[in-house]
């Protein structure tokens, strides 16, 4: 009888045997997946535990060169009696949009927001908020206007301060829109839909108006921060509209004042090299600061290193031990058998063709197993994605499964701005054939070393021990 | 001869298994305890996480309700999920050395705002970015008796950092302040000198450090209180146990950033509790086959006990004995192994950001069931893989061949 006819009886006539140790193989291989699958999915978890943090820089106008330019104009006097320079028209103290869209172009940035100054202007047709105990002749008697390009993207709704009751936020594309908070639509019996006017402060002669569409209406979580008083500037009086409202708002249509610009970095990692690219760009930087905005970042970069550190840990720990355990029950596997190999021996086979035997019978049942566990490697991404994910979101993980040959990728898809949880658990065919490669590599290791401690001895003290 | 000293003899005199088993279980043991130790690393970075994410209360104090009291300030202190305070209170003063930017009121009253602030930077204008520090640093918990002044009031004053200035309070108590830092104003529509009286222009806000609005007022009061919590999680609870101790004042949450973060680290530390949960099933599972397959090859053994007269009973007690045994020498091996390994591995796979190794973190308390459910596994690994010699008769056993 030939050694591989002899390796494939013995592991049929060994079924129980045969399957214990399939299923250890099984085991393993799987666990060895799961973790190689779990260390990519921990990593990405912890970028996004970053990008939530966020990192961005701000660009503002530089002040000292704001007053030079501004030394260089001619003062005139007010009616006071006061010297001062009044500033031409609003683009000398606003920043650039070339500028900002070169810097939002610079690889690396992921979204950018602009923000105008804020805009005082009167009430057309509706009422402000007011305190009517309030000494209001040193107040400007309007409302303030708050322009962003997105205004998701505004600190105040980043931090939570106002928070959506109905309709939406401005977006990029929208044109004369405003949002407005809950005490201003409820004291004037405004909703979604309806429109609001605006004029110029020293508008004499009522014209300029101009009028915007409401298209939400948020509530007040947190006052919004002003550094001014009176009610022109309280929190209820605070009307957020897309970014060229504002300007035509105090009839300066076409000469907007963006007062700072917010970018958010892609990957926080490259913060720093992100930020020298921008310095590189075109762009006459005496006129700009560029401010980092990483401080909390910054602060956690520590903890989110250990994180990373502590994950690449545990792989490694696990990774080791399983196949030590691999590597130490095939070699029990072998030790078990020294009563087959005096027999085998006696009977005149070879030690290479008993130790050829073994090997055999190892690798078919560890192919085997490792076939197994590739195919069940999709219910294994499938429930680890769903503990991570949670409960909630199982069906929709459900319906996200789908198999592309060994690639099984179970994701769950993104559910409301706030729930990221773009979680991917792939195990690849590099993982796979790696396991697999793992896994054969210590069985022949293991049933090598084994055997070798067996049969270098002599038939007859090999009959001689028991089993 | 007793079960027990049958397992001993069997346990001594079958070395090579012996060890063989005795590696397995210490590895097997040795994985549990580095998963846990990592399990408890990751725990306590995610809690320094949520302290760092600057999730808060703001404690508010409206006209009606009154001033925050410093007893009341001492209480919030004191709870437990409460990491440190930010007062903010203000007053208005004289100037005694310098002047401020005039106001259009008339007759002018040439009186200044100041906000006081344990932490400029973490609250107020500053947070919002509507200030930025041009030079020199915030005031924090350590400075004493400094001031932030707006650079255009220091120029116009020729003042720079480090100099001092002099208040005078309302009941012209004196206080001098030296110049920690200045800001600046994002320029603004309304912040210039059109119809804003002296107290509220832009130039004439200052900030100064708790200790110098005590000296200036006549009883210590606030006007905000922002507590900073420890734990995120147990906002909505911290928050109610401040409603019902300060029910005259309104408490808000600002959690923002942890609300972003929550889902993505609660998933961080699930990563490593499912890693642990593997890492425990497959050694569990591993060794159970392990030991069936051990318990197999010994079914003759077992089968001539039992035709010598010996009880199944007793047979199942001297290999829960062997086990118990292969055990308590795999958790005494495992226990300095993990002790000395772990710390030694994770230094060896420093990335160059860390001093030192890993800590092993794993208490007593955690070790008890661990050990516990080890003894229950073996236990149950031991009836099953012994289930055939209660089934099958002792003619068949015997002639089992292996």
């Amino acid at each position: 009888m030939n050694v591989w006819k002899r390796s494939l009886l013995s592991v049929r006539r060994k079924p129980i045997k045969s399957v214990l140790l399939l299923l250890i193989v099984f085991l393993i291989a799987s666990f060895l997946l799961a973790g190689m699958a779990s260390k990519n999915t921990s990593i990405a978890v912890q970028n996004k535990s970053r990008q939530a943090v966020g990192a961005a820089y701000r660009l503002e106008i530089n002040e000292a060169d704001r007053r030079k330019r501004l030394d260089d104009l001619e003062p005139v006097q007010y009616p006071n009696g006061a010297w001062g320079t009044p500033v031409p028209n609003n683009e000398f103290e606003s920043l650039l949009m070339s500028d900002i869209e070169k810097i939002a172009a610079v690889e690396g940035i992921a979204s950018y927001n602009v923000t105008t100054r804020t805009t005082l202007t009167r009430p057309v047709g509706f009422k402000r908020i007011e305190d009517s105990e309030k000494d209001q002749h040193m107040d400007f008697g309007g409302v303030n206007l708050y322009g962003n390009q997105d205004m998701q993207m505004d600190f105040n709704v980043r931090d939570e301060n106002i928070r959506l009751l109905e309709g939406r936020f401005a977006q990029p594309e929208d044109k004369d829109t405003a949002v407005i908070s809950s005490d201003l639509a409820a004291l004037n019996s405004l909703k979604v839909g309806d429109s609001i006017s605006f004029e110029p402060l020293d508008n004499e002669k009522a014209e300029n108006w101009c009028t915007a569409t409401i298209i939400g209406i948020f509530t007040i979580e947190h006052p919004i921060p002003s550094t001014m008083n009176g009610d022109t500037f309280r929190s209820e009086n605070t009307i957020f509209t897309d970014l060229h409202l504002p300007e035509k708002a105090e009839g300066r249509t076409g000469d907007p004042c963006f007062k700072y610009a917010t970018f958010y970095v892609e990957n926080v990692e490259k913060y720093d090299a992100v930020k020298e690219r921008i310095r590189q760009l075109d762009i006459n930087w005496l006129r700009y600061d560029l401010i980092d905005n990483n401080g909390i970042s910054e602060q956690m970069a520590e903890n989110f290193n250990s994180l990373s550190y502590i994950s690449n840990l545990l792989i490694v720990i696990v990774s080791v031990c399983s196949l030590l355990i691999l590597f130490f029950v095939f070699a029990f596997w072998v030790k078990s058998r020294n009563h087959e190999i005096g027999i085998l021996l006696a009977l005149g086979k070879s030690k290479k063709s008993i130790l050829f035997q073994f090997l055999l019978e190892a690798a078919i049942v560890g192919c085997v197993a490792i076939v197994f566990a590739g195919l069940a490697s999709p219910v294994i991404s499938g429930r680890m994605a769903r503990y991570l994910v949670g409960e909630q979101h199982s069906q929709a993980l459900e319906a996200q499964q789908m198999s592309e040959g060994l690639v099984m990728h179970s994701s769950n898809i993104d559910v409301g701005q706030d729930a990221v949880l773009g979680i991917a658990v792939s195990i690849e065919p590099q993982m796979l054939l790696l396991a697999g490669a793992l896994t054969l590599t210590l069985i022949v290791c293991a049933v090598t070393l084994g055997s070798q401690l067996i049969l270098r001895h002599k038939p007859i003290r090999i009959l001689s021990e028991m089993s | 001869m007793k079960f027990y000293t049958r397992a001993f003899y069997y346990v001594t005199r079958k070395k090579s298994k012996t060890v063989l088993l005795l590696l397995i279980m210490t590895i097997a043991v040795s994985m549990l305890l580095s998963g846990l130790s990592i399990l408890h690393n990751v725990q306590s970075q995610r809690q320094d996480i949520g302290e760092k994410s600057q999730t808060k209360l703001s404690i508010s104090s409206g006209e009606a309700e009154g001033a925050i009291t410093p007893k009341e300030v001492e209480q919030i202190s004191a709870l437990d999920n409460v990491a440190w305070v930010n007062r903010v209170s203000s007053v208005l003063v004289s100037p005694v050395d310098f002047e401020l930017a005039p106001g259009t009121e008339t007759p002018q009253k040439l009186e200044a705002k100041i906000y006081g602030y344990d932490d400029t930077e973490a609250d107020g204008s500053f947070s919002a970015q509507l200030l930025r520090l041009q030079s020199g640093r915030h005031l924090d918990p350590e400075s004493s008796y400094a001031v932030l002044l707006h650079h255009s009031l220091a120029d116009a004053n020729a003042l720079s950092l480090g100099d001092t200035i002099a208040f005078k309070g309302l009941d012209g108590q004196a206080v001098t302040a030296t110049i920690q830092g200045m800001y600046q104003l994002l320029s603004d529509a309304g912040s210039g000198n059109q119809r804003v009286p002296t107290a509220q222009r832009a130039e004439n806000q200052i900030y100064a450090t708790q200790d110098l609005i005590g000296a200036l007022q006549r009883e210590l009061k606030y006007e905000q209180l922002i507590a900073y919590l420890k734990t995120p999680e147990e906002l909505q609870s911290t928050q109610q146990t401040l409603e019902n101790l300060l029910g005259r004042h309104e408490v808000s949450a600002h959690d923002a950033t942890f609300k972003r973060m929550q889902d993505t680290l609660m998933q961080v530390e699930k990563s490593a509790i499912l890693l642990l949960v593997l890492t425990a099933v497959t050694a569990i599972l591993a060794l159970t086959l392990l030991l069936c397959m051990w318990t197999r090859e010994r079914m003759r053994e077992f089968a001539l006990l039992l035709s010598l007269g010996n009880p199944v009973g007793k047979i199942y007690l001297q290999v829960v004995t062997e086990l118990f045994l292969l055990f308590a020498g795999a958790v005494a091996l495992a226990l300095p192994a993990a002790s000395c390994f772990l710390p030694l591995l994770s230094h060896m796979l420093l990335t160059g950001e860390f001093e030192t190794g890993l800590e092993v973190q794993f208490s007593a308390t955690e070790m008890f069931p661990v050990f516990l459910t080890g003894l229950l596994v073996l236990t149950a690994v031991a009836l099953i893989a012994l289930l055939p010699l209660a089934s099958t008769n002792i003619k068949a056993l015997l002639s089992h061949t292996d």
